[in-house]
């Protein structure tokens, strides 16, 4: 590590600053949303109900009555339309105006009693109302399946890497700071496959005091290095060893030097290649 | 067309004496600003230099005003102004999501206030009214365009243009050009069709509509599999353009190609999404286009503001198309022929570009950056909505922009995705920095690394300004506004404010003195030189 704190000085020094401290939970760095700043952002996975309504979806659809209505969907209209109902030999109805114009079957049921004869669409006016609200709400949970975000969950298996190209390349890339018996030991049975990939790209700071970016700020003949709490163009705040914190203001005699532990790791997210990544967790990860 | 002019003169009689003289709207803006950008160019130049690299040291809030008293909206606990707040008549017209407020410009206090009751769409922000005589135009979340009289804040009529239950929604400001108003539409969520339209400022009656994705047998079609995909295709008209009266021509940027992080359903370059297009202001009819972002699969959008400026190259004059794409691409356009000048990046490290088409000098896009099943590591947005600025008196373009990586996942793998069908994990903090271009060449006249240990805000703004006192307005991601000498980007002022500054700044004289009014969060400050003479620059 000490080689890599030397590097990542001189680094951090002509690039001003690049860093930072520790991060709960890392941004949505390319955010999936074009403009969402201000806004409550619903974690992923965690509130479906929440994206729901901060895009205006809409009423959610009933999961209870899209659950009985999928084997209704799949036996009377699949057929055509397609398993998930985005088209087959019939057009696709998750841009559906008439799914997209209904709420729980309201206008639906009438619709699909009546069919479209003329377009070879036919009536299912034997279904029970209760068959085709289903149907519905089958239809509706397909649209928000694709549509609401905040139902999306990443169960991709990432872990499909060449093990011993991901050991070649830890090999050439990683030992002079990590290893397989000392830091990294079991690290495949500590995190998920997903947060193991993120974190060798560039480690979390949460919970790594070691990992903070540190400053010596040199003003009037004195020295004051420790923890950088706070810095902008105007102010330097630090937190030293003793736990004393320090506000310098910036100006010209105010020397900033910064420090960023992780400075070899953001070098290395620019140069890492895809496959490099992939084989390198699918390595990782078999330190059990 | 001698009954619409007998109109005109009629209601120029019978407008409100505080009305926008039309003839005013593109020239350089001094004792208004009358459209989203001052004027038509989208420079956000202003010829103002009351405040300038001497005095500027002496700014100091004149006034300021929250709008936290309208609550918390569907999303957004607080409101954040993102908009950019027109000034005419000594009134300023700024809006939040579903909300106009009239202003006084001497002392902050409301005036009247509009309130928009929505039947969906997406509060994420709204960027402004647009003015015409004595009319504004303001667009609703759920697609309405409504018209409100600027002296009492009645409505005067409303028009539905996009369908909020297929995940349109509206955020732009309307441009007034001519006698069109410019209405645009955003919405990811379920594959949009975007479009432009052009409505009647008198009635709302719609004049023409311009799709971004081309229908069957359409000019562009064949850089889609096939045209049901198009009409899917995205393309979104989110942000205002510019336009030049002269040539007749208005500048749109467009957004993402949809589904979002998904392409192959539709292999190809997906026009005209992701792309600078030039139309006709009267007919709406396509004149030519560039694609800064062939087939994007990262959400990068093309939706920034296309900026307008005349140069001199080689001993002639040109008519020259500024734009920083959010991709971190970089161009000059002939704005007549939409031939490039300068294609390069503005940012180092772009992994989604593998080489320049020749013949366009469009980029060419990495299918192999691709969002991927086992993830991709790809460029956070290198800019995004908030706007860039020109100055005529520095020769400079900025713009501010991101560096950042994230893990780009393919969630959704079927041959026919739908939606945003992918998602992103961020790694590592973001860094904000500030870029002058030279437009000529496309080099980093200077540019200013933002220190800081947090991550950069994620996509609250804020936009720039520049003025003929050789400065530029923006702020950091540490709620400080900073003016900076436009030649060199040497700090000259700064003031730490409520909120990290949000939106796009405006300058204006009122009662011989000149103001920068901006906004951070729910709070817009009027800055002036302090009475009794300026504070000496630092």
């Amino acid at each position: 590590m000490h080689r890599v704190l030397i590097f990542a000085a001189g680094v951090a020094l002509t690039a001003a600053v690049a860093v930072s401290q520790p991060v709960p939970t890392p941004p949505p760095a390319a955010a999936s949303l074009d403009d969402a700043g201000g806004a409550v952002k619903p974690r992923r996975g965690q509130s479906a109900q929440a994206t729901r309504e901060f895009l205006g979806l809409g009423v959610a659809p009933d999961a209870a009555a899209a659950k009985r209505g999928a084997p209704v969907y799949a036996a009377n209209c699949a057929g055509c339309h397609g398993a998930e109902a985005r088209g087959g030999i019939g057009p696709s109805l998750i841009y559906s105006n008439q799914v997209l114009d209904d709420d729980h079957g309201e206008k639906l049921v009438g619709f699909l009693k009546a069919g479209r004869p003329e377009k070879g669409m036919p009536s299912f006016a034997e279904s029970t109302p209760q068959e085709l609200t289903d149907i519905a709400e089958f239809l509706h949970l397909q649209v928000e399946a694709y549509a609401n975000r905040g139902t999306y969950e990443n169960k991709n298996n990432i872990l499909t890497g060449d093990v011993r190209h991901g050991a070649a390349y830890f090999a050439a890339n990683c030992t002079a700071c990590h290893s397989a018996s000392g830091d990294l030991k079991g690290i495949g049975a500590r995190l998920r496959p997903l947060d193991l990939q993120r974190t060798l790209i560039v480690p979390t700071r949460e919970d790594h005091p070691t990992r903070a970016v540190t400053a010596t700020v040199t003003s009037a003949g004195t020295t004051v290095t420790g923890r950088v709490v706070r810095i902008d163009d105007f102010e330097v705040v630090i937190a030293d060893a003793a736990g004393a914190t320090h506000t310098i203001e910036r100006g010209p005699g105010v020397a900033v030097a910064l420090t960023d532990p992780l400075a070899w790791h953001k070098a290395f997210a620019t140069r890492v290649k895809d496959r490099e990544m992939t084989d390198l967790t699918t390595y990782l990860a078999s330190f059990k | 067309m001698i009954v619409r002019l007998a109109a005109m003169l009629l209601l120029a009689t019978g407008a409100n004496a505080a009305g926008l003289d039309p003839a005013t709207l593109g020239s350089p803006p001094t004792d208004q600003w009358p459209t989203h950008h001052g004027d038509y160019s989208a420079r956000r130049y202003s010829p103002l230099k009351q405040v300038d690299e001497q005095t500027v040291g002496g700014l100091a809030v004149a006034w300021s005003t929250r709008f936290n008293d309208i609550g918390a909206q569907r999303g957004a606990p607080s409101p954040v102004v993102k908009g950019t707040p027109l000034m005419v008549g000594g009134v300023l017209y700024m809006t939040l999501p579903d909300f106009v407020f009239a202003v006084d410009a001497h002392t902050g206090k409301r005036l009247w206030t509009y309130r928009w009751t929505d039947k969906g769409g997406h509060l994420v922000a709204n960027r402004g009214v647009g003015m015409y005589r004595n009319w504004l135009y303001f667009m609703g979340p759920d697609n309405w365009v409504i018209c409100l009289d600027a002296t009492t804040g009645k409505e005067r009529w409303r028009k539905e243009i996009a369908d909020a239950r297929k995940q349109y929604f509206s955020t732009s400001a309307p441009i007034v050009a001519g006698h069109h108003v410019l209405v645009g539409v955003g919405g990811d969520a379920m594959d949009i069709r975007g479009f432009l339209k052009s409505l009647d400022p008198d009635t709302g009656e719609e004049q023409w509509t311009f799709y971004t994705t081309p229908g069957e047998g359409e000019p562009g079609v064949e850089t889609w599999p096939d045209a049901a995909t198009s009409l899917h295709g995205g393309g979104g008209t989110w942000m205002p353009g510019s336009y030049d009266p002269a040539l007749g021509l208005i500048y749109w940027g467009t957004g993402n190609a949809n589904p979002v992080y998904a392409g192959q359903g539709r292999p190809g370059d997906n026009l005209y999404t992701a792309s600078i297009v030039a139309l006709d202001v009267e007919t709406g009819k396509l004149r030519w286009h560039f694609q800064p972002m062939p087939h994007d699969t990262h959400d990068y959008d093309g939706t920034e503001i296309p900026v307008l400026f005349d140069r001199v190259v080689d001993g002639k004059p040109r008519k020259l198309l500024a734009f920083g794409a959010r991709n971190g691409w970089y161009v000059t356009l002939d704005r007549v022929t939409g031939k490039a000048l300068v294609s390069m990046p503005y940012m180092d490290g772009l992994r989604w570009v593998k080489g320049i088409n020749p013949k366009t000098r469009e980029p060419i896009s990495d299918r192999d950056n691709d969002p991927k099943v086992t993830g991709s590591i790809g460029n956070s947005n290198p800019t995004n909505w908030y706007n860039p600025a020109y100055s005529e008196t520095s020769k400079l373009f900025y713009i501010n922009t991101v560096r950042g990586f994230g893990i780009y996942y393919l969630l959704d793998t079927s041959p026919k995705p739908a939606g945003y069908s992918g998602t992103v994990a961020g790694v590592g903090e973001t860094q904000r920095v500030l870029l002058a271009i030279d437009p000529l060449t496309g080099k980093h006249a200077w540019e200013h690394v933002y220190p800081s240990v947090g991550s950069a805000g994620t996509t609250v703004g804020p936009g720039l300004m520049a003025t003929a006192g050789n400065l530029v307005f923006t702020g950091d991601d540490q709620k400080n506004m900073i003016a900076y000498r436009a030649t060199d980007g040497a700090i000259l002022w700064h003031y730490k404010a409520t909120a990290n500054q949000s939106n796009g700044p405006i300058s204006y004289l009122l009662d011989g003195k000149q103001y920068v009014v901006m906004a951070a969060g729910d709070t817009l400050y009027a800055l002036a030189l302090r009475a009794g003479g300026a504070a000496a620059a630092p």
